[in-house]
């Protein structure tokens, strides 16, 4: 059963069908030897064990990937872009004026205020020039590394469908996420761990909640595994063995499971799935000693933790995030994914800006600032960003205009807004596309989430075309029938 | 249309013929004479080769080059670069000289024309280029290389094949095994011998029922030496109860039947289980599929109407549905949201039934099977009507007929003019009463020092009362004093009944500013805001004057805002009234509430009080929070003389004890809920071009899809038919018994749910993805037989677990092996893992934990924290409740069970026509150390001693017969031994819960 056992537990068999045939193909190519060696040893840890997942179904990437790795600070809510990121002087022209000539207005909570300047001053940083508001004054040394997309269109102005956009390329539920799809796609560097780990908001997880990190219908090991960030509650459930069994208890118990278990498997030689369930289970003992070292932060210095604002108490819980993500990535995670805020609610725990967006902003930009800018310096002297993608966005921007006449606040926008990467294979300090003259549409190369999906996989070595599962009559990719590579941000 | 049912043939001839044999048999059709063989010739030689070779980029719509070559008039015409053929001129035919350089079809484009197609082409232009009269060519025709046209296999008929012959002493015990034996023996393979009696009974009886057998059941089962002893097993376990859990369990997958809202909100649907009854108890009553189909479509259109079929119609609101999206006030967003839900819902139909992936061909035609992207917005038109809500309300109906509802109505009737009789006099009696605060909801001091005396700590509590009619009755003054520093986010004082009443009115500190505000969602403007900051940590002294068509603001005494209102929103029956908050958003104040006065008029306000506010013949209610040590808050507005008060309060509370008497009564004949969603008659459909909601094309009618003749797809509705006979008509459609898909889709899944693997192993794509089934004769067989034995499911779920075929051993065969590792030809049964909630029941089953209790309300192990989202923290409990069968537990898209999770258990929020089956090492440590796991290893050992008492040999015998089905090996029980020796049984309990044997069917 060993061939048929490879698609009951990784995918359907004419995946499996055409991968083979694509990887004798591409070793013929002569595809890089780095792919190459890798995998061959997922090939090898594949064999007979397939608890440990090892080898995705691309068996080796397209091309000769750029970033390893990737970690999406994901700041839900909405984020405005024109208070942030994105400076249009001209709006401060036409403050207090109704937008016109742009068509119908239709915000959320249809009712169009209007046009006003940003809340916060912009000034102009690195040797980029690049504008960035005082509303992050960490984030703004750092923006040489960065690469920037001012014109970025998602299709959905409710929240729970932008972010299960950005998340998995659709709107609606039940679709893998992009770290999802990497893990299908390219199996796992370090067995004892996840391969996609979500590490959500200290004060709650994000609209539309566990949905964000689905597996969708990719099989199941594929799933986010979401760390507990409460402190003091074990990151990932069920790992510690109970109180109330001994460990003589549990070794010996595990130990004649072992036995019955390898023997009923020798009663069905073939069904490897029976072998795989051994290894599983020596795999589980391991992630008991693996994780809990990756979240033990005592061996980081001071300076270090510092760095990322684990000494203040108000950017202490998101400074541990992102210290843990960096600790993950160190240790094989491929694909780490914070949220910066929870879900709605008053008062606000997340971006969402209705009433009064000084005051909601100034909350949330203090809690991002300092660590996310730690956590970019922390990368960049160990060499990390050289092939580690940071990705940071929310799920759309916010309306140039105010939320009704004499508000204070802004409503959801998804026309325009701005997503920032940095690393791994990108141009630092380059800004893509451009909004118009008040941040409402794209002027120029307007960049939908699917082409930010393209170029995030193109940085990882797949052709996004060629990433697919057969699902209900589809092969199903993330970007769907959409999206292109952008060249232009590529170094 | 019958030139269609040549294209097999002619496909067969232009496949399969030699070369030679095609020439001489096209010269010779073109030596005939006569209209009819020169139509032939057409047919056979020159329509295949157009199709296949050219009408992918020279179709009707957007030709390349201009070029159409779907009829004889624009093929002479031509395109860009002219005349494609001259008619009786081959050299002069540019189309010929394309492709005989090669240069059409384009370069890369497989497959290539033969040469012999090209020269019988050349004959045909030299013969005159004869087109058959009206004929229309369309690239959906004939099936190619890239996609399925309409001459696929899935979409001709159904006949019922031969039952072949099978030689030597095969074991044929149906024609089951006949099929399967006689592909078997084409690839010199055999069948595995028979599974041992044991093997079979627990096989049997987890496949059908999800449970193991019990030790009882299997020793019965080895005694019994009738020869019928497995036919009346097999009669037994089709009887049980049980087999309709189980089986729903499958049906519920590909409904993608869930029980909560999904997307932002993730509501739970309280009355959402009543589908899942409807399924269960279809699959017990063994419901004809036809029907079954019938309901789910369309059971509130059928005559005569039953409960039962109202109750399939749960089916169509069975998956999620994004309550924000509607609701938004942007019109494009509703627009987006309904179209979205139609494509899930038409993608849902189509698959579950049809087996093919109409939802595809939203934006265009599809890519591999012949449906159109009219088919698709035809489709939509027949389920254009159906939706979850009416705005805001949800579509939880009583499933009455009719008849019933009126005759229920009728009998209520007396009780419940009675109870409004009551109702109303105790209203009255109530709006006389004073009402009593209490403080709700604390986490802190529930007063402090206040303006005087103490006031509401607000920052730890909030306060509740019931509401009085007058409360709610313009004109009104209301006061309060409060003291509040929080300008950041809202901070409610005072609130008047639920936002969502006509009536409600509420005193708050707008977010940002802190300024006094006022929200009167009954009315127009229904938010007024003073500009006057508040939230300055002082004391300040604020009032509301309505008078129902101005609102007043005041602080300290001072007017800062006056607004006419209009009211747009009736006033709704009495709530509550909150201090310091509303709880049903969990909005809070961080300050404190002083002094709250409600007066009927308006009162005027020329100073600020300096001493405590005093109840006079105009107060509705005065709560002054100088009560310490107490939670309760008295009204202080107790201004009636003290006989009437008695005597107000005597009649109370004979109203008060009668009513809920009244209210048990009419609650306890009243129409119970299902959820079934909302139906309207919807507007004429149009397409949308590339499906964007801004650009509609054509208008369609209801209609089935094109590709299928027979029954024909064309119902003759038209676009003002009521939508319920839409659903009506295509549900006849689909159970038409000469359907092509209907019944082969269903009979393949009764196939996969047995086997694990379908004859086609895409259960839900019978489309080009599908390819060839592995045994076509047997599927139209099963199929033919389902129709005939008048679509019984347990007739042809009997076939197949009777067959010797399924009865076969798990045993491997290395040169079967080889030749199908698949085991696509079923030279063996396969072992499986057992679904994750067999694998859960089946635990609760040898602890003797489970609860067989079946339907009704949902289990839900959790609590739900409303915070905007619906927030599921999941608990683990114990309780009988908690150990019912696990397609009883809430199906809710973010609460789900992460124990199923890791045993592969789909999110309920989409199809999922199987399961998978992984093994990770996040499964192993559940299996290791979850508490519902540790809790069955647990009770499993109770159960044995208290059944077996202290003897290690007989209580591990004992545990693995439970397990197991059959009794250890002698390494085996002394490998348990030792371990209970050592660690006790609950250790050999909990390895037999985690070995492979306990959690594979074999």
């Amino acid at each position: 059963m060993s061939s048929s056992t490879d698609y009951t537990m990784f995918d359907n068999p004419r995946q499996v069908l055409l991968d083979r045939r694509r990887f004798l193909t591409s070793t013929a190519s002569g595809l890089g030897a780095v792919a190459l060696s890798s995998l061959l040893c997922r090939e090898g840890l594949a064999g007979g064990s397939a608890a440990s997942g090892a080898a995705g179904p691309l068996s080796a990437t397209h091309h000769v990937p750029r970033a390893r790795r990737v970690i999406h600070v994901f700041s839900p809510g909405g984020v405005s872009h024109v208070d942030t990121f994105d400076y249009r002087p001209e709006l401060n022209r036409m403050d207090g004026r109704k937008l016109t000539g742009k068509g119908q207005l239709d915000p959320f909570f249809g009712r169009p205020g209007v046009l006003r300047k940003s809340f916060f001053p912009f000034r102009q940083y690195g040797e980029s020039g690049t504008w960035v508001s005082d509303l992050f004054p960490h984030l703004a040394t750092c923006v040489d590394d960065l690469t920037f997309f001012h014109a970025v269109v998602t299709k959905s102005s409710s929240h729970t469908p932008a972010c299960f956009q950005m998340n998995t390329g659709f709107t609606q539920a039940g679709y893998p996420g992009l770290g999802s799809w990497l893990s299908y796609g390219l199996g796992t560097m370090n067995e004892e761990l996840p391969t996609f780990v979500v590490l959500p908001d200290h004060r709650g997880l994000p609209n539309g909640g566990t949905n964000n990190w689905t597996n969708g219908f990719l099989p199941a090991r594929h799933q986010g595994t979401a760390f507990s960030t409460k402190q003091n509650t074990s990151p990932v459930p069920n790992l510690a063995t109970p109180e109330s069994v001994s460990p003589r208890a549990r070794s010996q118990a595990l130990e004649t499971l072992a036995g019955f278990n390898r023997n009923f498997a020798r009663r069905h030689p073939g069904d490897d799935e029976l072998a795989a369930r051994i290894a599983a289970y020596e795999l589980a003992a391991r992630m008991q000693t693996s994780i809990p070292e990756a979240v033990d932060f005592r061996t980081e210095t001071r300076e270090t933790q510092q760095l990322y604002g684990m000494d203040d108490e108000r950017t202490a819980g998101f400074a541990r995030n992102c210290l843990l993500a960096r600790r993950l990535i160190e240790r094989g995670v491929q694909f780490v994914q914070l949220y910066n805020g929870g879900a709605l609610g008053s008062p606000r725990i997340n971006w969402d800006a209705h009433e009064d967006l000084v005051r909601n902003h100034n909350n949330q930009g203090i809690l991002l600032d300092r660590p996310l800018a730690g956590l970019l310096q922390d990368l960049k002297r160990r060499g990390m960003l050289e092939d580690t993608l940071v990705l940071w966005t929310s799920e759309f921007g916010r309306t140039p205009f105010t939320q009704g006449e004499g508000g204070l606040g802004r409503d959801h926008h998804p026309l325009c807004f701005t997503v920032w990467m940095a690393g791994a294979g990108l141009k630092p300090g380059l800004h893509y596309g451009q909004s118009d003259e008040v941040g409402y549409q794209p002027a120029e190369n307007a960049t939908t989430v699917y082409d930010l999906h393209a170029t995030i996989l193109h940085l990882l070595g797949i052709d996004h075309e060629r990433l697919t599962y057969y699902h209900n009559g589809i092969d199903r990719r993330l970007t769907d029938v959409h999206g292109h590579v952008i060249q232009d941000v590529l170094a | 249309m019958s030139y269609r049912f040549c294209w097999p043939l002619a496909l067969f001839l232009v496949l399969t013929w030699p070369e030679c044999s095609l020439a001489e048999d096209v010269a010779k059709l073109e030596r005939t004479s006569g209209r009819a063989s020169q139509d032939a010739v057409f047919e056979e030689t020159v329509a295949p080769v157009l199709v296949r070779h050219c009408l992918a980029c020279h179709g009707d719509s957007d030709p390349r080059g201009g070029l159409v070559l779907t009829n004889r008039d624009s093929l002479v015409k031509g395109g860009e670069s002219g005349a494609a053929i001259t008619p009786g001129h081959p050299e002069k035919s540019l189309l010929l000289e394309r492709l005989n350089d090669g240069s059409m079809p384009p370069e890369g484009r497989q497959p290539r024309p033969a040469a012999e197609e090209i020269a019988a082409f050349r004959r045909w232009i030299a013969a005159g280029a004869h087109w058959p009269e009206g004929r229309v060519l369309s690239a959906f025709e004939f099936t190619t290389r890239q996609r399925a046209g309409r001459d696929w296999w899935s979409l001709q008929p159904v006949s019922r094949p031969p039952v072949p012959a099978v030689a030597g002493h095969a074991d044929v015990r149906n024609p089951i095994d006949a099929f399967i034996q006689a592909r078997l023996a084409e690839h010199q393979l055999k069948a595995a011998p028979p599974a041992g009696r044991r093997t079979l009974i627990r096989r049997l009886s987890l496949d059908l029922t999800g449970l193991p057998p019990t030790v009882a059941e299997v020793e019965a089962f080895l005694a019994d030496a009738s020869p019928d002893a497995y036919d009346r097993l097999v009669n037994r376990l089709l009887a049980s109860p049980h087999y309709g859990e189980r089986q729903a369990r499958f049906w519920l997958d590909i409904v993608r039947y869930t029980e909560s809202d999904g997307f932002e909100n993730d509501k739970f649907r309280p009355h959402a289980w009543r589908y899942r009854d409807y399924v269960i108890g279809a699959f017990n009553d063994d419901r004809p599929y036809n029907q079954f189909v019938l309901q789910q479509l369309a059971g509130d259109a059928v005559a005569p109407l039953r409960q039962q079929s109202i109750l399939g119609t749960g089916f169509l609101v069975a998956g999620p549905w994004d309550e924000v999206q509607n609701v938004s006030a942007s019109k494009a967003e509703r627009s987006r949201a309904h179209e979205e839900q139609l494509e899930e819902l038409l993608g849902t139909i189509s698959q579950t039934f049809l087996g093919l992936t109409v939802n595809c061909a939203r934006c265009h035609d599809h890519k591999f099977d012949p449906i159109l992207q009219a088919d698709y917005y035809r489709m939509k038109a027949v389920f254009d009507g159906v939706d979850h809500a009416e705005g805001r309300k949800v579509g939880n109906r009583p499933f009455f007929t009719p008849e019933q509802s009126a005759r229920h109505a009728a009998q209520l009737a007396p009780l419940r003019k009675e109870l409004a009789g009551k109702k109303k006099l105790l209203a009255d009696i109530e709006s006389r009463l004073p009402s009593v605060a209490e403080s709700v909801e604390q986490q802190g001091a529930i007063v402090a020092e206040g303006r005087f005396g103490t006031a509401l700590n607000a920052a730890y509590t909030m306060a509740a009362s019931r509401s009085q009619p007058g409360f709610q009755q313009p004109p009104l003054t209301v006061e309060c004093f409060v003291r509040c520093g929080r300008p950041d986010s809202f901070n409610v004082f005072v609130a008047q009944n639920e936002k969502s009443a006509g009536d409600h009115w509420e005193l708050y500190s707008y977010s940002g500013k802190g300024d006094f505000s006022v929200y009167l969602p009954g009315y127009q403007p229904s938010t007024i805001r003073s500009g006057k900051t508040v939230t300055d940590s002082q004391w300040h002294y604020l009032a509301m004057q309505f008078d129902g068509s101005r609102v007043r603001l005041l602080v300290d005494a001072q007017q800062v805002a006056d607004v006419a209102v209009t009211r747009k929103k009736e006033p709704a029956a009495p709530g509550q009234l909150w201090f310091g908050g509303y709880l049903p958003q969990k909005i809070g104040c961080d300050g404190l509430v002083d002094d709250v006065r409600i007066s009927r008029g308006i009162r005027s306000i020329d100073a600020v009080p300096t001493e405590p506010l005093k109840a006079d013949e105009t107060t509705l209610g005065l709560w002054s929070f100088d009560t310490a040590g107490t939670r309760r808050f008295p009204n202080r507005a107790a201004e009636v003389p003290s006989d009437q008060l008695k005597l107000l309060l005597n009649q109370r509370d004979e109203l008060v004890a009668r009513i809920p008497e009244i209210e048990r009564k009419i609650e306890s004949q009243q129409l119970p809920l299902a959820y079934l969603g909302h139906r309207r008659q919807p507007p004429p459909t149009h397409v949308l071009l590339r499906g964007d909601i801004s650009s509609p094309g054509d208008a369609v009618l209801p209609r089935a899809l094109s590709a299928i003749d027979a029954p024909s797809s064309d119902f003759g509705l038209s676009a003002d038919t009521p939508e319920a006979q839409r659903r009506l008509e295509f549900a006849r459609w689909l159970t038409d018994g000469r359907h092509p898909l209907t019944a082969r889709v269903m009979v393949n899944r009764l196939w996969q749910w047995r086997f694990g693997t379908g004859l086609v192993q895409t259960s839900s794509d019978f489309g080009f993805h599908a390819g060839q089934p592995s045994h076509p004769e047997l599927l139209d067989w099963l199929a033919a037989e389902f129709v005939e034995s008048g679509w019984s499911v347990k007739h042809i779920q009997r076939l197949i677990v009777t067959s010797a075929t399924w009865r076969q051993s798990a045993a491997a065969n290395l040169t079967a092996a080889q030749r199908d590792a698949d085991n696509r030809l079923l030279w063996r049964f396969r072992p499986r893992r057992l679904e994750g909630e067999i694998v859960r029941d089946a635990m609760l089953s040898v602890s003797g934990e489970l609860n067989t209790r079946p339907g009704g309300p949902s289990f839900q192990p959790w609590k739900v924290e409303v915070f905007n989202t619906h927030f599921y923290h999941l608990f683990d409990s114990g309780e009988p409740e908690y150990n019912r069968r696990s397609v009883y537990r809430g199906n809710v898209i973010t609460g789900r069970d992460p124990l199923l999770d890791v045993l592969d258990c789909p999110s309920p929020a989409v199809t999922t026509p199987d399961r998978r089956s992984t093994v990770t090492a996040p499964q192993a440590l559940a299996l290791m150390n979850d508490s519902f796991v540790q809790r069955q290893a647990r009770r499993f050992a109770e159960r044995i001693v208290e059944s077996i008492g202290q003897h290690p040999a007989a209580q591990v015998e004992q545990a693995v017969r439970r397990a197991w089905g059959r009794p250890p090996t002698g390494s085996e029980q002394r490998a348990l031994m030792q371990l209970v020796a050592q660690h006790g049984l609950e250790q050999a309990c909990w390895v037999l819960l985690n070995s492979s044997e306990f959690l594979y069917l074999q």
